[in-house]
């Protein structure tokens, strides 16, 4: 460590707190580091709000997503339809309400399997080390050779799809990706002195993986994790954009019967503004 | 000369200002250099670059007035500043590495100082950057200007980039801890330049170190800054010889000196630690850690007032304050009981000819053809390390120094050789040994920041040995947990701290504690106390002295610092490139005969004592990679006592002196004496004081 950076932490009193006093409980440091963040609060509450419209989606969209009303097809915004209305006269705000549990359900669900499957064999690949390592790491970097939506739309068309599958097919694409993150945090915490001081005390091979070395990897994992969730979505709903999706008669399929193409580009129509495969439609 | 008065700098931080420097006034001449002394926090960095206003974004100057040549610096705008950086005023930093471009050629580097400052065409430039480059006692300097930097050792690098600095003939040359991260060979060499520079160039030189032996060697006129001002300002001698601030004497008995004595004694220590810059003391800063306080002290802050020709103390009992001898005695007279613990010394781990060899990069394309140099990290080193005893290993960077320790305790295993523990063979790798085994060796690391980890408590640190190796249950744990915290002069209340809440040295009293919560023979400590302050070392090797004697733990203790290694251990062992050169008793070995790379080595270090005259051998070039070991005997390409074909064709034999007093050298024993006689005049120092 060098002196002089030590001299600057000292000074700017950010990184070290002084141990005085007693320590704040983790909430109230969370809540604190949030507040000193407006974007970090911005985005937990534009978060937030969506996983409660999954959540009680059903219960507050103003319409049944099903509901057709011929009368009022295609429509552009209104006081009834702030969304407006697809061709059918569907209500486009109650699908999207209705729709974004499913996303959240299959992404999330896809997510999270990617991170524990990745999260194992970042971990086993970077501590085991040498060929075992290597083998790996090659395999991994087939799968990642591949564009996503290519493989997904291969893997998805041969096995058919199905909620089940899609969750799959998210998991088998993002598990090399976070198995990266989290080997890349293990081959440099491996060589730390605290590892080294858990082996020379004889601690089994497990704890030192998961006691020592997960907890603080842990950062990057959070955001590589977080960062696939989102991708996750836009993933989903691509997919359901082209008929692999979730299935008819939910919503994040109903987007296939709705092409830009079967509506008329001349009409501005609600089609016509959105980006192409926008996340809860 | 610059003239800096009454200078303050505050930090604007998210929890408020802090006054960092704060009513600063010195004065340096040309041809002098001025060397600013503290611990990290002190300021020292923040004042030199506070004064010529090359601060972070969030500093500001707030008083006071710098002149330099007559030119008020603060009065300046931003663009007249952009020309006065780099032609009137130069910077060397820490680390050279870094205070270059990688991707740029070092020629073309240098030659745009000389270009942009001096107006030079790319001829002129080139040809004054060959100049520079020569007067730095850079060897071939056509060569090196068409290297990358990481071509280059630090060494090197810090050569170019001193000449660099001095391109212009500033007015004001700053350097920032220019040798702290160099090799103790390779700072002899670079302060011995600056030292000659100095005579050579006419600018004032602000030196900033932490090290009071490096302030020894180029510094005219001394100043201790303590929290962000200064506590005194003395000419070196005088400083050295008569301080008159508790906290100069108290930085002064921090330092280990090189005595004979074989009795262990333990250094000066300052209670508590520097203040946090938004809670000073009202009266004196530095009264809460001062052993002569009085109310006064606490009443109002003390100027810095002279008290003699040319010396200043901020100090209101400055004609109380002891000599640094009176001080040294008493303190050795308090702690007699600390003594030498060398008891029967029945041998606790012998090291017989081990060697560890890595795989080397591997030439040639084809996989089964690949061909690996082996690195011989450590090749053939036997060692003993006796019960109750500190057996030292000195030698630089890349000697395999820390390889043998990492043998010992099974991290790196050996590749041949043989290590017992009591008498019985080692198994290579700590992860087969079994858990009595590992209970006995334990290790203390070099880097205090990732020796702790970071997400779980001090008291899971120091209760997981217990547990596992200890035998011990939950609660047990945790009490005898809070026990050894006491031990290492922690609070027991940092029982549930995590680590970023604790200092560096702190962190080390942890791993100190953890590393005796198994109740072990044998503690390795790599490098325990060199990435920490003046004051926080010394109080480290009193504690490690003490826990030595109450628990009779033995230590091998690894350091590139020869005067804590001699402070600390019963025997050392000299190594260079992967073999003991030297090993014998503290004391032998620190006395003629040397081994001409001991000679070197004790040669280079920087003494905290202006009077010690050290015969100035200089080692030339870098060590040998292990890749490629010299022939013969290894030190041979460098060393000041080189015979000739001998040294290079033959491995030398074991020369056999006092007691266990072991030479690796061509030259016969007495002919080594008769050489050496006036190399350390080290031995009268402490004679002296």
């Amino acid at each position: 460590m060098s002196e002089r950076n030590v001299t600057v932490e000292g000074i700017s009193g950010d990184p070290a707190p002084q141990p005085r006093g007693q320590r704040p409980s983790t909430r109230r440091l969370v809540w604190r580091r949030l507040v000193r963040r407006p974007a970090a609060l911005v985005g937990l509450i534009v978060f937030c709000f969506f996983l409660l419209l999954a959540v009680f989606g059903p219960y507050v969209a103003p319409y049944d997503y099903q509901a057709q009303d011929v009368k009022v097809r295609l429509q552009s915004p209104t006081v009834q339809h702030p969304f407006g209305t697809d061709q059918f006269g569907r209500d486009i705000l109650s699908r999207i309400v209705v729709g974004s549990r499913n996303i959240f359900l299959l992404g999330g669900t896809g997510t999270l399997l990617a991170a524990l499957i990745g999260t194992a064999i970042g971990l086993a690949s970077g501590y085991a080390g040498g060929l075992a390592d290597e083998v790996i790491m090659r395999l991994l970097d087939v799968l990642l050779s591949f564009p996503s939506l290519l493989l997904a739309l291969v893997l998805l068309s041969s096995v058919g799809p199905s909620n089940l599958n899609l969750v799959l097919v998210v998991t088998i694409l993002y598990v090399p990706m976070i198995a990266r993150v989290v080997r890349s945090m293990v081959l440099d915490l491996k060589t730390k002195e605290f590892v080294e001081a858990a082996r020379v005390r004889g601690e089994r091979r497990s704890y030192v993986l998961f006691r020592e070395i997960l907890p603080n990897s842990l950062p990057p994992l959070l955001v590589e994790t977080s960062m696939r969730f989102s991708y996750s979505i836009f993933l989903v709903a691509s997919l359901g954009f082209l008929g692999l999706g979730v299935q008819p008669p939910p919503p994040t399929g109903a987007c296939r019967s709705m092409k830009p193409a079967t509506s008329s580009p001349s009409r501005p129509g609600p089609c016509s503004f959105r980006p192409a495969p926008s996340p809860f439609w | 000369m610059l003239e800096v008065e009454g200078l303050s700098i505050e930090y604007e931080t998210e929890t408020g200002i802090l006054p960092a420097v704060r009513n600063v006034s010195l004065e340096v001449r040309e041809h002098e250099s001025f060397g600013i002394v503290g611990e990290s926090g002190s300021g020292k960095s923040t004042l030199a670059m506070g004064a010529i206003r090359y601060l972070a974004s969030n500093g500001r100057v707030t008083g006071g007035s710098v002149r330099l040549n007559g030119v008020e610096l603060l009065d300046l705008s931003r663009k007249e500043l952009r020309a006065l950086w780099g032609s009137r005023i130069g910077v060397v930093y820490q680390s050279p590495l870094t205070a270059l471009n990688p991707s740029i050629l070092i020629g073309k580097q240098l030659a745009e100082v000389a270009r942009l400052h001096l107006g030079m065409d790319r001829g002129a430039a080139m040809t004054r950057v060959t100049e520079m480059l020569a007067k730095v006692a850079m060897p071939d300097p056509e060569a090196v200007m068409r290297r990358y930097p990481h071509q280059l050792s630090g060494g090197m690098l810090q050569r170019c980039v001193i000449a660099m600095a001095l391109m212009t003939n500033p007015a004001l040359l700053i350097m920032d801890e220019p040798t702290t991260a160099l090799d103790v060979t390779t700072q002899a060499v670079v302060l011995d330049l600056v030292a000659e520079l100095k005579r050579e160039f006419d600018s004032a030189i602000v030196y900033i170190t932490h090290d009071l032996g490096v302030v020894t060697k180029i510094c005219d006129r001394v100043g201790v800054m303590y929290a962000g001002e200064f506590m005194e300002q003395a000419s070196l001698r005088e400083l050295f010889q008569r301080p008159l601030h508790p906290y100069t004497l108290d930085l002064l008995g921090c330092v280990p000196h090189f005595d004979r004595s074989p009795e262990k004694r333990s250094l000066v220590t300052i209670p508590g630690s520097i203040p946090h810059l938004d809670e000073l003391p009202p009266g004196c800063i530095f009264a809460p850690r001062c052993s002569f306080v009085r109310d006064a002290c606490r009443a109002a802050r003390p100027p810095l007032d002279p008290v003699g020709e040319g010396h200043s103390s901020a100090c209101i009992r400055w004609r109380i304050v002891p000599t640094p001898a009176e001080r040294l005695g008493a303190a050795t007279e308090a702690l007699t009981e600390l003594r030498s613990c060398s008891g029967d010394g029945a041998p606790l781990v012998e090291v017989d000819d081990v060697k560890t060899y890595f795989k080397g990069p591997g030439e040639g394309f084809l996989p089964g053809r690949r061909r690996h140099r082996a690195i011989r990290a450590v090749d053939g080193v036997s060692l003993t390390v006796c019960e109750g005893q500190t057996l030292g290993v000195v030698g630089e960077s890349g000697s395999g120094k820390t390889t043998v320790a990492r043998a010992i305790v099974g991290l790196t295993p050996a590749t041949e050789g043989e290590i017992r523990l009591h008498g019985r063979k080692l198994e290579p790798a700590a992860e087969s040994r079994k858990r009595g085994v590992l209970k006995e060796i334990q290790m203390v690391f070099q880097n205090p920041d990732a020796s702790l980890n970071p997400t779980r408590t001090v008291g899971d640190a120091i209760s997981r040995p217990l547990v596992l190796l200890g035998g011990m249950g939950r609660t047990e744990a945790a009490t005898r947990a809070r026990e050894l915290l006491e031990a290492v002069s922690l609070p027991a209340g940092y029982y549930d701290r995590l680590p970023n809440e604790l200092s560096g040295g702190e962190k080390q009293r942890v791993a100190i504690a953890r590393a005796f919560a198994a109740e072990p023979d044998l503690i390795l400590c790599d490098e325990p106390i060199s990435s920490l302050d003046v004051s926080v070392q010394g109080s480290l090797m009193n504690l490690l002295m003490k826990l030595q004697v109450e628990q009779r733990t033995s230590y091998v203790f690894i350091s590139h610092d020869l005067s804590a290694v001699q402070h600390l251990s019963d025997t050392i062992a000299v190594v260079y490139v992967g073999r003991v050169m030297e090993l014998g008793d503290a004391v032998t070995v620190l006395t003629p005969p040397f081994h001409p790379y001991t000679e070197a080595l004790l040669s280079a270090v920087p003494v905290a004592d202006p009077d010690v005259k050290q015969t100035p051998i200089r080692l030339r070039g870098n060590v040998p990679s292990a890749m490629d070991i010299p022939s013969g005997c290894r030190f041979h390409t460098r060393c000041p006592r080189f015979l000739g074909d001998i040294c290079r064709e033959h491995e030398p034999p074991w020369r056999h002196g006092e007691g266990s007093h072991r030479i690796y050298c061509h030259i016969p024993l007495d002919e080594l004496v008769q050489l050496q006689a006036e190399t350390l005049v080290l031995a009268s120092t402490t004679e002296d004081a």
